[in-house]
């Protein structure tokens, strides 16, 4: 059961991550098609507003599985306490990017959240390589 | 299952260095208030790069469920339940 809530959990955190990078995309792909400034901008904001999925995805995933990892004690809770970060700064960086009115691919409330996390899944990765017995 | 956990951590770093090179490469990322020329010149001069790298997130993807699928019994207490989701009396 947990096994399809982590798969549901990270396939959310993958369709919002390709929600932005298609946006993104389909704007260079149309820059061979004639694109004009007011469709560039309009690609560029659309992508800068979605990021606000990925945030609170990202966030989702880091509280609730830093939780389960600090009560657990399968890994270092340090491990946990980082995912909580990650997940606090997620949540956090969205809600104050929307209130804000700051929207933007490239802000600190965008930046600290993603490095957060991926330092977060490395950390995991790692662990998870070190101790092939956790769970026993 | 040894094996498993140990594919499980090299997916979970893989999935990190796709999504951080996917990142990396449009080049410099553009400010929110940049004219709207300078918008248009960074689809135009990255066409390339940026579709490379929305490949590489959907890439990224295969690795992220591999690592999930094969770690998330790391936070199941050996009762068979999940910590965050008990209520402690």
């Amino acid at each position: 059961m947990l096994t399809v809530a982590s798969l549901i959990s990270i396939t959310a955190v993958a369709v919002v991550v390709i929600v932005v990078s298609a946006i993104l995309a389909a704007g260079a792909f149309e820059a061979s098609h004639g694109l004009d400034e007011t469709s560039a901008r309009l690609y560029f904001d659309l992508a800068a507003i979605a990021v606000n999925g990925p945030l609170i995805t990202f966030g989702a995933f880091g509280l609730f599985s830093g939780w389960c990892i600090v009560a657990r004690g399968a890994f270092p809770k340090w491990c946990g306490w980082l995912g909580i970060l990650a997940g606090v700064l997620g949540v956090a960086g969205s809600a104050m990017l929307g209130s804000e009115g700051t929207f933007a691919l490239v802000s600190p409330l965008v930046i600290l959240p993603t490095l957060a996390f991926l330092v977060y899944t490395l950390a995991l990765s790692v662990m998870t390589l070190r101790s092939p017995n956790a769970n026993s | 299952m040894s094996d498993m956990r140990k594919f499980a951590g090299l997916a979970g770093i893989a999935t990190v260095v796709v999504l951080v090179v996917s990142f990396l490469l449009p080049g410099e990322p553009l400010m929110i208030d940049d004219p709207d020329a300078d918008i248009l010149a960074f689809f135009v001069d990255n066409r390339g790069r940026i579709l490379l790298a929305q490949w590489l997130t959907f890439v990224s993807v295969i690795p992220a469920i591999l690592f999930s699928a094969t770690s998330s019994s790391d936070y199941v207490l050996p009762s068979g339940r999940i910590p965050c989701l008990q209520w402690r009396r």
